[in-house]
């Protein structure tokens, strides 16, 4: 009978009879004892079986234990040995998990075996339990990406960095973390990042802790954040955490195993402790990250966050201090990834989407949200595992609190401060060169996207299925950040040379100017084109150097604004403008008189004159009467006339003028009657006859 | 010192002396060759090239742009505005092109 099927009928009967403890002990046995290959495993699925019994208390635990690290020690070796990473079918607890994951991913067995390979190699030095939960992490992360393979456990985190899977930096360090880590990174281009950060912790913590399994992993997922390419992971803080997380992970071993979608998440968080590593899971996690950027699915990226939230909050805290965490790495990982791009000179863009991103076309907050959401359950689990790396209890849960990378960065350096954590030297000096500003005697500090402050704006929440699906959605017509150039109008596509520099001040300033001192019309001539005709005039008044080269500018400024008028012999460019501006100016004052006095007569203005000056006042109607009744008139007197001849007579005696009393002619025998009054009276007489 | 000097100095015409990096000061053509040129200076010497026709000042500013060149050439990060007080402007010219960078 083939080994196949046995192991199929001891399992059969595992599954039918999980009350009979006897039973499955003598199954556990007699699995124990079979030559049973990787391809075994992946066949049957027989890991899934045996990890489910790892919750029983007891014999039957301890063996399902003891079988689940033999396996995992069996597949990882197989790893290490092909590369390939066999699909690990003891992920049971994770499965369900798992497999959502893993049919999102093609590589999900990939990763299984990554993790599973992890999980060997974690088992060899870690204890099994934390392994075990970093496989469930690891489970989650499969889906991610090819990259996940699981090289040699215990590959130096440098040699992943190149770009290469987590894997390798996985092997190197704890391999728990690994399998963290390259859970993580796989999830997604961030995520490849702070696993690289992770597992570079992780490696770290492999040297200094036990514990180092889980702690590693959550050092990988935070290492994983895009921040640990960067800076410096430190490798502690996963250490510490790993070490802390040993216990929390154990009792997680439950939850986590069903977490699994969470260790995405974890990872995540691992990736801030992380993100003090070295520089060397920096690469290995940019190297990550973008391999994973194809792979990487929203899901990942949740998970991812939601890792990274793990990854910071301690183990004892609740899920709900996950989600918060995972909304936190999540926000910390975008903008650990800006830095990254920053500093890496990679594709990605140092804020906003990243390429996997882009490609994934998901919008961190919505990796962030479902994460959160899906995972809750996981997420404990996966902050069991994670919490490997994470500081203490309390720093991690303010990290959690806080959303930063602060928090867990100095959480990393307390412990950095432990005595079994060693950093791996730094390799590359010219990093260091490069991300630090040139000494300026002129300190203006750069527009620097501080990752560390998670961005204001983003709060923690929780986004519904459609929010999320409408994120992923607007994200796709959002203009991803993947390309390089001049993003604003504010900055130079390349570096300006000096002197267009100060040219364009000085265009900018031209009224400024007067006296150039000397500068030579060639310098100036960029300038001067920009100057307006008073500008130039008055450039040259201060400056009579100039006048003899700026006939061309004078040119064109007559071409400009009078184009009709002819140069005149003799004359330069310069006369013949100002004449033509003369003449303009004169035609246009003319013109404006004209226009004003032509307005003024129009208009009615109020005019005051002398009435009656040479002619007697004209009296009323009634006064008239009067006047011709009794004679009393007056002659009209040229009093001005007279006043006149007085003093162009020169005679200082003015006459004075005596009023004549004329009767002005009663020619009107008898005083007229009004012709209407006329009318009446014949009436009148008419009827009285 | 000497002409493998990693340094250089600048020397204003007010006495003050620049003293920077030379590939920095290298970002600048003129300079280049001020340096690059054969080299008279004895060893125990550090290189020195000489800008007496500059103020301070200007001279200050120069070495300022040089380090931002070198820094943000072949650089993927956002460029920033290199700040120039305006009052300064004239004379920088007046170096820049002298110093053709």
């Amino acid at each position: 009978m083939a080994v196949v099927d046995v192991i199929r009928h001891y399992q059969r009967s595992i599954e039918k009879w999980p009350e009979n403890k006897e039973r499955m002990l003598h199954c556990l046995g007699k699995l124990f004892h079979l030559p049973i290959t990787v391809q075994h495993l992946q066949d049957t699925g027989i890991g899934r079986t045996v990890n489910a019994l790892r919750k029983y208390d007891g014999d039957t635990g301890e063996a399902a234990k003891a079988l689940v690290s033999k396996w995992k020690a069996l597949v990882a070796a197989e790893d290490s040995g092909e590369g390939e990473v066999a699909p690990y079918p003891e992920q049971n607890n994770i499965s369900p998990k798992e497999e959502r994951h893993a049919h999102r991913h093609n590589e999900h067995h990939r990763s299984n075996r990554e993790n599973i390979s992890h999980q060997h190699h974690s088992d060899s030095k870690k204890h099994k339990e934390e392994e075990k939960l970093v496989k469930v992490k690891r489970m989650r992360i499969q889906g991610q990406s090819k990259k996940r393979r699981c090289e040699g456990e215990n590959r130096k985190v440098t040699e992943k960095r190149r770009r290469k899977d987590e894997i390798d930096s996985e092997s190197s360090g704890c391999e728990n973390s690994f399998q963290a880590v390259e859970q993580e990174d796989s999830d997604s281009g961030h995520d490849s990042e702070a696993r690289s950060s992770s597992q570079v912790s992780q490696n770290v913590g492999d040297n200094s802790s036990d514990d180092g399994a889980q702690s590693l992993c959550v050092q990988s997922h935070s290492s994983k954040r895009h921040d640990s390419n960067r800076k410096h992971e430190k490798h502690k803080v996963t250490n510490t955490s790993s070490k802390e997380k040993g216990d929390s992970s154990r009792k997680r071993d439950g939850i986590s195993s069903s977490r699994e979608g969470r260790n995405k998440t974890e990872s995540k968080g691992v990736d801030e402790s992380k993100e003090r590593k070295t520089v060397k899971q920096k690469t290995d996690i940019r190297v990550g990250n973008k391999e994973h950027h194809h792979n990487d699915s929203s899901k990942k990226h949740k998970s991812k966050t939601g890792s990274r939230a793990n990854n910071i909050p301690n183990v004892c805290e609740s899920p709900s201090k996950l989600v918060n965490l995972d909304k936190t790495s999540a926000r910390i990982k975008k903008e650990k990834l800006s830095v990254n791009d920053e500093e890496d000179g990679s594709i990605d863009c140092s804020t906003g989407a990243s390429f996997a991103e882009a490609l994934g076309m998901v919008d961190p907050m919505v990796k962030r949200k479902p994460h959160a959401t899906v995972s809750s359950p996981g997420k404990s689990a996966n902050a069991g595992i994670v919490r490997n790396a994470a500081k203490p209890c309390a720093e991690s849960s303010s990290s959690q609190k806080k959303e930063k990378a602060g928090p867990s960065l100095f959480s990393s350096e307390f412990n950095l401060l432990s005595a079994n954590v060693k950093l791996e030297p730094l390799e590359m000096d010219v990093d260091l060169n490069t991300t630090l500003p040139a000494i300026n005697p002129n300190y203006k500090p750069l527009p620097h996207y501080n990752l560390l402050d998670s961005p204001p704006h983003r709060k923690t929440k929780h986004l519904t299925e459609e929010e999320a699906l409408s994120q992923v959605m607007s994200t796709k017509n959002q203009r991803t950040k993947v390309y390089s150039g001049v993003k604003s109008g504010k900055s130079w596509a390349n570096v300006p040379s000096l002197y267009d520099i100060c040219v364009r001040v000085l265009q900018e300033n031209i009224d400024a100017l007067e006296y150039t001192g000397g500068v030579p019309y060639d310098l100036m001539k960029p300038v001067l084109q920009h100057a307006t005709p008073e500008q130039l005039f008055m450039l040259e008044h201060h400056n009579p150097y100039l006048i003899e080269d700026t006939g061309d500018l004078w040119q064109f400024h007559c071409q400009r604004e009078f184009r009709t008028k002819q140069r005149q012999d003799m004359e330069t460019a310069r006369e013949m403008y100002m004449r033509c501006l003369e003449e303009r100016e004169a035609k246009l004052k003319a013109l404006t008189t004209n226009i004003q006095q032509s307005i003024a007569k129009s208009t009615p203005v109020r005019q005051t004159k002398l009435a009656y000056v040479d002619s007697v006042a004209k009296p009323p109607r009634n006064v008239a009467r009067q006047q011709a009744k009794y004679g009393t008139a007056r002659v009209a007197k040229p009093i001005a006339a007279q006043a006149k001849a007085a003093r162009v007579a020169g005679t200082g005696v003015t006459p004075v003028p005596a009023p004549t009393r004329h009767i002005q002619t009663a020619t009107k025998a008898k005083p007229r009657m009004a012709p209407l009054m006329q009318k009446t009276m014949k009436l009148v007489k008419s009827f009285k006859r | 010192m000497g002409p493998g000097a990693m340094y250089v100095t600048i020397t204003s015409a007010d006495g003050h002396e620049f003293i920077i990096k030379r590939k920095y000061a290298e970002a600048s053509e003129t300079f280049e060759a001020m340096i690059g040129g054969p080299s008279e200076t004895p060893e125990n010497e550090p290189l020195r090239v000489d800008m007496k026709r500059y103020q301070s000042h200007v001279l200050q500013t120069v070495c300022t742009y040089l380090i931002y060149k070198v820094y943000y050439t072949n650089s993927t990060t956002e460029i920033p505005l290199f700040p120039i007080a305006s009052e300064m402007s004239l004379e920088l010219v007046d170096v820049a092109n002298y110093l053709n960078c």
